[in-house]
């Protein structure tokens, strides 16, 4: 993704009151606010492909080679 | 959990009538399953849980939402006559909304609900709540994938609650009013103690019931109940005999009405009574009603009657034939005349509509003319439920009650609401029709009065303008309650008739 994306991560432990206000239940789960439309992905990451699908983001490159790790 | 061994502490619900069907209210710190079918009136009751907690009992709330909106609940909630806006800016009811997104989520991975239970922990901490519910718990299945992760999760959720010690409301859906618990077998992890909704049609009747399943092992009472949702009310469950039994019995008499009745009762009723008068069409129970009003409106006190048959014209126009002026009655505040077609409502609207006139009003003696006519409307259970609900209503409140009954056939027995009636109430008055000498003449006869000694003769009586009139009691016949009436075998039987009470007679008597 290079350097165009920023990424806030929340402890919904630490502050629930975020988590009511983007009303997420499941942890882990990941909101793309931008570009609309938004997206939520929840469950961990380690299936790249279907992340990255869901996501709308370009897909890894190659099955042995990770991209951002959690 | 260690703490199988301890008390069960009860937490009152505050809501009406169920309270005394959980012995108590529900276990406190602990999680409650309401599984009902859709349309059972589940989030009904969660919400009037919280309501009622924070009107009642001064505790706050936590509403977890999965389905609808909190704004939607609003709305609904305030029909109900609770007014979650101004909760919530008290500070006393926090929304937590687990609603579905409108985009969805997808879910590509293993996760957990921690955020939930976080969410919850942090709303139960802003209010300070000790009650909480969740709003229904089912919808959660079908939003994420693989029932076994959900029902692991939910048991996070749950936990989290016990942690907390709040008392929990938790609904869940069931797909059919007789079948297992709940769907996605949710009884599995909040098993402790389950309340069952029903909404089932009984004789083309539509009727709600409540069954308390398990409470914790803690003694409830078992069985379907029948209750009603009430506009700006809420939830109502129809008492039964739940209210205990008083400890005292009132000794105090009151007049009946007919002067010639009251003193073959040996002095009228028992101030905390419930009385039965039950009779064929056309034999007098109207007037037995009207004459009981009159004579609660003679002693300076508030009488409701209502009546199922007639309309409020023609039930002045026939007490005015009697001799009885309802509406001077009525301006002086001493009378309530209540006339509905039992058709209008369901038997537990009736019984509500009931209550509230009793509670406005403020009645010392309530007629109900009459019970029959409720029949059409009712099954054989409802009525039932509404004759000793009603009936525990009233003497918990000291309220003197008439009811009457229509017999089924012109002479002899019984009726459906007799049957259930007559062991419900305490004292029974019968009328009948009795053929004499191809003629047809009216008796009454006191059947019993609970603690008390009574003229066990059958009496004559007639109608004329000034009311009922009773006469003297028939003598030289037997056979009469039977509806076939024969000459007495015995020294006195071969004048065979009895003689007629003559109308100079019965004025003495009734003045």
């Amino acid at each position: 993704m290079g350097d165009d994306h920023e990424i806030h991560v929340i402890d919904v432990l630490d502050q629930p009151e975020l988590a009511e206000e983007e009303r997420i239940l499941a942890t882990p789960t990941v909101i793309r606010l931008v570009p609309l439309p938004c997206r939520r992905v929840v469950g961990d990451l380690s299936d790249h492909r279907a992340a990255a699908l869901a996501l709308d983001l370009p897909p890894p490159r190659g099955p042995d080679q990770r991209g951002t790790d959690r | 959990m260690s703490v199988a061994d301890e008390p069960v502490h009860k937490l009152p619900t505050g809501i009406r009538g169920l309270d005394p069907l959980l012995l108590g209210g529900l276990p406190a710190g602990r999680p409650t399953l309401v599984a009902g079918t859709t349309g059972s009136g589940k989030t009904v009751m969660a919400a009037e849980f919280l309501a009622r907690g924070i009107l009642t009992f001064g505790a706050a709330g936590v509403f977890v939402t999965f389905e609808e909106s909190p704004a939607d609940l609003r709305a609904n909630i305030a029909s109900l006559g609770f007014d979650v806006a101004a909760f919530e800016a008290d500070g006393r009811w926090a929304f937590v909304d687990a609603s579905a997104q409108p985009g969805g989520e997808e879910v590509v991975g293993d996760y957990d609900l921690a955020a939930l239970v976080a969410r919850v922990a942090h709303a139960v901490a802003s209010v300070g709540a000790t009650r909480v519910v969740l709003d229904s718990i089912g919808a959660v299945f079908s939003r994420y994938s693989g029932a076994g992760v959900v029902r692991r999760e939910l048991v996070r959720v749950i936990a989290g609650l016990r942690e907390l010690g709040v008392t929990a409301l938790i609904t869940a859906e069931r797909t059919h009013d007789y079948d297992s618990i709940a769907r996605f077998g949710v009884e599995e992890f909040v098993a402790d103690n389950v309340v069952l909704l029903r909404n089932v049609v009984e004789n083309e009747k539509r009727r709600r019931t409540i069954e308390i399943l398990k409470l914790r092992g803690a003694p409830h009472r078992s069985g379907e109940f029948s209750f009603t949702i009430v506009p700006r009310e809420g939830i109502s469950v129809m008492p039964l005999a739940l209210i205990s039994l008083r400890e005292q019995a009132s000794t105090e008499r009151v007049a009946l009405g007919p002067a010639g009745l009251d003193a073959m009762l040996g002095g009228g009723v028992f101030r905390d009574s419930v009385s039965l008068g039950s009779g064929p069409t056309g034999i007098g129970k109207t007037l037995v009603a009207t004459s009981f009003a009159a004579a609660s409106a003679a002693a300076g006190e508030r009488c409701l009657l209502v009546s199922f048959e007639e309309s409020t014209d023609q039930l002045h126009r026939n007490a005015a034939s009697w001799g009885l002026d309802l509406a001077a009655l009525e301006a002086a505040g001493l009378l309530r005349v209540v006339s509905e077609y039992p058709e209008v409502a369901s038997l537990e609207d009736h019984f509500v509509a009931l209550r509230q006139h009793v509670d406005t009003f403020g009645p010392r003696r309530v007629a109900i003319d009459n019970l029959s006519a409720l029949e059409r409307i009712s099954t054989t259970r409802g009525m039932r439920d509404f004759v000793i609900g009603f009936g525990s209503y009233v003497r918990s409140a000291d309220i003197t009650t008439l009811l009457t009954s229509s017999s089924s056939t012109l002479v002899g027995t019984e009726s459906v609401t007799e049957v259930h009636a007559s062991t419900l109430t305490d004292a029974i008055v019968l009328l009948r029709y009795v053929e004499l000498a191809s003629e047809v003449r009216r008796a009454v006869c006191v059947l019993k009065v609970r603690g008390a000694v009574h003229d066990t003769r059958i009496h004559e009586f007639r109608i004329d303008d000034h009311g009922m009139q009773v006469g003297e009691p028939f003598t030289g016949v037997s056979g009469i309650l039977a509806g076939s009436v024969v000459p007495s075998l015995g020294p006195a039987a071969p004048s065979a008739l009895p003689p007629l009470a003559r109308p100079q007679g019965d004025r003495d008597e009734a003045g």
